[in-house]
């Protein structure tokens, strides 16, 4: 078989090799991998001509966490056993947002052993934004971090990451997350390779374009002053990533703070795993497409390049050429119908090259590269996982553009959901 | 029987939101829009023990109908509270001073009326089973023959130093139980005043200083835009606007709802999430934490040998 491959590969013709790999070229190539070389290539350029910067004075301000949750009693006292006393100036806040599993008495005992910890409970749901709003309401403190209720911080988490925001231009802070439950079977260990390309060394080369657009809410620093500005949180689902686009048209940067590590469960099945990702990827729809669509106006008031370049990137590649790259491989692979399993070999063997140099450049930008040495396995194996999250993808973009299916979401109660804007 | 309580409001809708909420609860309302009507229901010594006053009506509002009915009846007989503005600190001062037995700023928080009616009712109705049970004039020896009778000694609660005890008999009580005519039997367990054993009523109050004049920041959570505020920051002159998106014209529990927010204090400026339990004895007025309450316990007795107590009742 290998044989016949080898041998079916070399009596191709150059326009014809051409003709198979340009979906990956073209598309995942540029986006992912070649921005990541270009990125290693200007640092290392930078490293061997300019002097070692010097070390900026530790920022400290004041930071009020917020922690909204629905049912996460199991989790929420690990959670505030992590934040607590990780950080000198700190309010802690926690949104009990209609948990029928006793989350606030979790809460509450916490509240009784520690001080400097505000305990909000509201009866019946009212969705995270609200719960956001609600505690932002009462913070006092110079930066606002969000915390998933069901997150765990690393040592020195908090003091990282508001160290991008001594620069006043900084609105918001991207973190990176780790996945706590990565040891459970090959679905968490997958994702765990996932966020370590998207998350953290996504964001990082984002950062660096400025062309960051997201910042998650699992874990997150904003300042204060600035979140005020834009009067909090939208409802959503993909509040973070709306406040975000909201802040940038404010005129505020995002940063990313790489070594600012928080620990977040991630789905262990596939079919949850779906769930979630459709969840996510119809906002690009919702937020960039409909509500945020002026972000690629030239004729607004508040237009960026960068803003501008950000959008079109997502209509690119997370629209236009989610649907080309299926219907180029449908058409490739229905032109040589009678050598399927070779086509899809030489794909596969391309996609994997492209992983193997995006995973050296990870290896590059990480602060902890022997960790993620140990994740090498799992490069053969994305080329599957990233197919499963296309069709996943392509699924959620086309539930969003017929059927606006976030409107249903029921991450968001549906007292709430009757009554949210209608983009 | 269900408890009949008056609701007393001019304005119509918050007057029909308390009648719905009391009739759910199980009360049957009397509703009336001013406060001449509710002092004609509310005088008679066999009204209603129940009333709910809005401190401000056309004629007699809530501080008037309370003096008034106050000199007929006294607070161990008809329960009134006050309904009073949010931030009107000298509006609770005059209705405490006026005779009512408690209060609830607008807006009111369902579960705390409930808890406060509940236990005004209650109150209302330990009192007059208690006064029914005891003639204070009643001489010794029609108490001491109920009790050969019935064989069982119940301490009662005096109204008059606010203490359960055997009335005319309790000087005796201690001897009949040393000379084996009595057994106790702990009957009850009650939190009395840790000065002087009184009996004291308990209310939530701030922790810090234990005052009563605490007040809810209530907060309006919009639903469209999620923006949650207090309800000034929603104010407007058109009504209800929303300071994030500039919608006005919003019904509540369909564009907007309430939140309960932080407590704050009008004596001592504290503010918190939980308010504590307050203790504050009705014998010699002390004000404690609600823990700091003396679990005491109710003894009654058996009549174990009738011939002690016969003895006593010969001579």
């Amino acid at each position: 078989m290998l044989n016949d491959w080898v041998f079916w590969l070399s009596s191709l013709h150059i326009d014809e090799c051409w003709v198979i790999l340009t979906g990956l070229l073209l598309v995942d190539a540029p986006r992912y991998s070649l921005v990541a070389f270009v990125a290693v290539m200007i640092d290392v350029i930078r490293l061997v001509f300019r002097s070692k910067r010097n070390s900026a004075d530790r920022y400290t301000p004041s930071i009020s966490v917020l922690l909204v949750g629905h049912n996460e009693a199991s989790t929420i006292r690990a959670t505030l056993e992590s934040i607590w006393n990780s950080y000198p100036k700190l309010q802690i806040i926690v949104v009990d947002d209609g948990s029928t599993d006793g989350m606030a008495d979790y809460a509450r005992e916490f509240q009784s052993r520690h001080a400097g910890i505000l305990l909000l409970s509201r009866s019946e749901r009212g969705g995270k934004s609200s719960g956001l709003n609600w505690a932002l309401g009462h913070a006092t403190a110079e930066v606002v971090v969000t915390i998933d209720a069901d997150s765990r911080l690393e040592p020195g988490a908090l003091e990282r990451i508001v160290a991008p925001l001594a620069d006043p231009r900084v609105g918001a802070v991207s973190a990176s997350l780790l996945v706590w439950n990565a040891d459970h079977n090959l679905v968490t260990r997958l994702q765990q390779y996932e966020y370590r390309q998207t998350i953290f060394l996504g964001r990082l080369i984002q950062s660096k374009l400025g062309m960051l657009g997201i910042v998650s809410g699992a874990f997150g620093a904003f300042r204060r002053s600035a979140l005020e500005q834009i009067k909090g949180w939208d409802v959503g689902p993909g509040e973070d990533g709306d406040a975000i686009l909201r802040l940038r048209r404010s005129g505020y940067r995002i940063a990313a703070a790489p070594d600012a590590h928080c620990y977040t469960n991630v789905p262990t099945k596939l079919g949850t795993l779906f769930k979630q990702r459709r969840r996510w990827d119809r906002t690009v729809v919702t937020f960039e497409v409909c509500k945020h669509a002026s972000l690629a106006s030239l004729r607004d008031r508040s237009f960026r390049l960068s803003d501008f370049v950000l959008t079109m990137e997502r209509y690119f590649f997370n629209i236009a050429c989610l649907f080309g790259f299926w219907a180029y491989t449908i058409w490739i692979l229905q032109r040589w119908d009678h050598h399927v399993p070779f086509v899809l070999g030489a794909i596969y063997i391309l996609q994997t090259f492209f992983e193997f140099v995006q995973f050296l450049c990870l290896l590059w930008f990480s602060p902890r590269p022997l960790q993620d040495l140990k994740l090498i396995w799992l490069v053969p194996l994305m080329v599957v996982y990233h197919a499963f999250l296309k069709i996943v993808d392509v699924v959620a973009v086309l539930e969003e553009l017929l059927f606006r299916m976030s409107r249903h979401d029921t991450f968001v109660p549906e007292k709430v959901r009757r009554a949210t804007w209608k983009w | 029987m269900s408890e009949t309580i008056v609701i007393a409001d001019d304005d119509r809708d918050m007057r029909r939101g308390l009648e719905f909420r009391a009739k759910k609860w199980g009360y049957d309302v009397i509703p009336v829009d001013d406060g001449e009507r509710a002092c004609e229901l509310l005088i008679p010594k066999d009204g209603p023990n129940l009333a709910i006053l809005d401190r401000h009506m056309p004629g007699a509002d809530g501080v008037a109908v309370c003096e008034r009915v106050r000199s007929a009846r006294p607070r161990s007989d008809v329960f009134l509270m006050m309904l009073t503005g949010r931030d009107a600190a000298e509006d609770v001062a005059g209705a405490l001073d006026s005779g009512a037995n408690d209060y609830v700023t607008k807006p009111y928080n369902d579960v705390v009326l409930k808890a406060r009616l509940d236990a005004g009712s209650q109150s209302i109705q330990a009192t007059s089973t208690a006064l029914a049970r005891i003639e204070p004039t009643e001489p010794p020896e029609t108490v001491l023959s109920r009790v050969l009778h019935d064989q069982h000694l119940v301490p009662e609660f005096d109204t008059k130093s606010m203490t359960y005890g055997f009335g005319a008999l309790s000087s005796q009580v201690n001897d009949w139980q040393k000379d084996g005519g009595l057994s106790p039997v702990i009957m009850d367990r009650v939190k009395t005043c840790p000065d002087c054993n009184g009996l004291p009523t308990f209310r939530d109050g701030c922790p810090k200083c234990g005052s009563g004049q605490v007040q809810e920041n209530q907060m309006l959570h919009h639903f469209r835009c999620g923006h949650v505020d207090t309800r000034a920051a929603f104010q407007s002159s058109n009504g209800l606007e929303c300071p994030k998106c500039l919608t006005s014209d919003m019904i509540v529990g369909v564009d907007f709802e309430h939140v309960s927010g932080i407590q704050s204090c009008g004596n001592c400026h504290w503010s918190g999430d939980k308010l504590d339990l307050v203790g504050q004895c009705t014998q010699c007025g002390l004000r404690f934490p609600g823990a700091d309450a003396v679990n005491s316990e109710l003894v009654g007795y058996h009549v174990k040998r009738l011939g002690v107590l016969a003895e006593f009742a010969a001579h």
